[in-house]
């Protein structure tokens, strides 16, 4: 894993965040915000981590109630679900078309890695 | 008197005769014809008293005696090959530090506590280090007054051992370019292939380790390995490798990268291909995030062709009119009460493009040279006006710095101004990768402030290597100002002056 997360803002989605799909109706949206905090309420296990199609992301209850604050505003809600309805992931071939770093090469100079 | 008194002696005359002697910046010994190196007398030294010692334990007629100071006799009379073979690989970088002190080999003349903190530096490079016994070391180092080869080759090792990347491989790249001792420029040389190997540049490390003939056996090795690794199709066969690999130092450690370079065929690489035409904007956008989180899994950077078509394909589809009708659908759906659903989708998709240069000019910022010459496309464009607009007024502030110094007649300290140095020529390096024609505005900014700072750091502080750093890069920077070229040239000319004096 690199050292930089590229997609750390883009998994903070709040369609993501509170886990609904982009067609969800307000009520959804409250419903599931309020569930989400409610269970921060109590500290419930696994609540901090969710699914994205981007891999998992680390939400707090602030960060949900950011989501909902952004989902009720129409034009913010309608940019969010641009966002959030990607196609299944394509990752091709050519992008790994060049020869890897060679982490180990302290080693061969007779270093230890730094 | 026994035969090793001999051979040592031998050894004595040798190093005399072929440069043991030399001046610490390996510059011609004519001048200085009639000095002694320190090193030699006390070589001389270790001869007479281990000649007593033995014919002490000859009197006593006890051969384990002399079997002893037989065995002494490796680490006092070879104190380098003891350094490097048994001190330097065990890590014991006090024991290193001090038993250079003591024995003062050959090879660094007088600078003989600069050469101790040098094998303690790379005893402590061997085994891991930690900041404490970095400092311990820098501790001992000589504040030197002008600069030397050695003092600064260890500078920018302790710079190493400390994390600081940038400001070794800037000072060990100046030593490495530079006339010097032989020795330095080939640790420096190592030093930065290994680096560049290590960051997966492989470019650079070829460049740096094939220099014809003035190629160094490790670097030289590890470099025509790389190519494999690199250019299979242009690489030598196996057997060349195998040769080379056989020559150069320090084998073992280097065979792991040889297996895995000969396991690479001798194929033409693939031809980079780019993404097929997305349908729609979920598509493009599928292929932008699959793009990112294979960046964030691997640490590496995408092709060229293939980054510049998923964003431009991003770009395109968001801006398509499927996207605004859908847009204004939506609108309409979630709010029915507003009346400016087309200037409302015309925002939102400008918002799409501000958080797309948002992702890309990280990535931009990290591998410049993904988008050289595409100045003129649209996202691109802007996310490169963004980093260079920022970058610019960095170094104008950092040129401002140079020119307040300069009035003030104000340096830092050796390391800290080599790193200042370091920081100011990576941002404009940065900013020449994405778009080589900002290079006269560049030297706009630049060449004033930085000209006079690296006069005043040659006449006044004797910093004689960084000015001349300066003024190469500045000259090399100069295309469009033919007296400025000129000017700069005189004043590389003037450090060459004193380097062979």
């Amino acid at each position: 894993m690199s050292d930089i997360d590229r997609t750390a803002a883009w998994r903070a989605n709040p369609f993501f965040v509170l886990e609904l799909k982009t067609d969800a109706t307000r009520a959804d949206v409250e419903r599931a915000g309020q569930r989400l905090l409610a269970k921060f309420g109590i500290d419930s296990a696994g609540i901090a981590e969710y699914d994205t199609p981007l891999g998992k992301g680390v939400r707090d209850a602030d960060m949900v109630r950011q989501a909902l604050a952004a989902l009720r505003d129409p034009v913010q809600r309608v940019t969010h679900e641009l966002w959030a309805n990607l196609a299944p992931l394509r990752i091709a071939e050519s992008e790994t078309n060049h020869a890897p770093i060679w982490e180990h090469a302290e080693r061969a100079m007779g270093w230890a890695e730094q | 008197m026994n035969p090793l008194i001999g051979i040592f002696a031998i050894i004595w005359v040798v190093r005399a005769l072929t440069g043991g002697g030399k001046s610490q910046d390996g510059t011609a010994r004519a001048a200085n014809a009639t000095e002694v190196s320190p090193a030699a007398v006390v070589f001389v030294i270790k001869i007479f008293v281990f000649a007593f010692a033995h014919s002490v334990a000859d009197d006593f007629n006890k051969p384990i005696l002399t079997y002893l100071l037989d065995l002494a006799a490796f680490p006092i009379f070879l104190p380098t090959l003891f350094l490097q073979w048994v001190l330097v690989p065990l890590g014991m970088f006090r024991f290193a530090y001090w038993w250079f002190r003591c024995v003062w080999p050959f090879g660094f003349g007088k600078e003989f506590r600069v050469g101790a903190v040098y094998y303690g530096a790379l005893a402590l490079a061997s085994k891991g280090t930690t900041p404490e016994r970095i400092a311990w070391l820098k501790k001992r180092l000589p504040q030197n007054s002008t600069s030397s080869v050695p003092h600064e080759t260890v500078t920018a090792l302790l710079a190493a051992l400390a994390g600081e990347r940038e400001v070794a491989q800037l000072m060990l790249h100046s030593i490495d370019v530079t006339r010097g001792p032989r020795n330095m420029r080939s640790f420096a040389r190592d030093w930065l292939v290994m680096d560049a190997t290590r960051r997966g540049d492989w470019q650079e490390a070829i460049w740096r380790g094939r220099r014809g003939r003035d190629s160094f056996r490790w670097s030289y090795a590890v470099a025509r390995i790389a190519e494999r690794v690199d250019r299979p199709a242009m690489a030598a066969p196996a057997w060349q490798l195998i040769g080379l690999w056989l020559l150069a130092p320090r084998r073992r450690n280097v065979f792991p990268f040889l297996k895995s370079a000969l396991e690479t065929p001798r194929a033409k690489k693939k031809r980079p291909t780019v993404p097929p035409a997305p349908k729609d904007f979920p598509a493009a956008l599928a292929d932008l995030a699959g793009m990112l989180t294979q960046m964030s899994k691997s640490g590496l950077v995408p092709d060229r062709e293939y980054f510049l078509a998923t964003v431009r394909w991003a770009n395109l589809r968001a801006e398509s009119p499927a996207v605004h009708l859908l847009l204004q659908e939506r609108l309409k759906v979630l709010d029915p009460l507003r009346n400016d659903s087309k200037e409302s989708a015309d925002a939102i998709v400008r918002n799409v493009q501000e958080q797309l240069i948002e992702l890309i000019v990280p990535i931009i910022e990290r591998s410049p040279h993904l988008v050289r010459g595409e100045g003129e496309r649209p996202v691109i464009r802007e996310a490169i006006d963004r980093i260079r607009q920022s970058t610019l007024q960095e170094i104008e502030v950092r040129c401002g710095d140079y020119d307040h110094r300069t009035k003030n007649q104000s340096s830092l300290e050796r390391h800290a101004e080599w790193g200042a140095w370091a920081t100011l020529r990576n941002r404009a390096e940065h900013v020449l990768k994405m778009d080589a024609a900002a290079e006269d505005a560049l030297f706009q900014v630049m060449y004033a402030p930085l000209c006079n700072f690296a006069v005043y750091q040659h006449n006044t502080i004797a910093n004689h290597r960084l000015a001349h750093d300066m003024f190469s890069w500045l000259r090399e920077h100069a295309k469009s100002n033919r007296e400025a070229s000129e000017l700069l040239a005189r004043n590389m000319a003037a450090y060459s002056w004193r380097w062979v004096a």
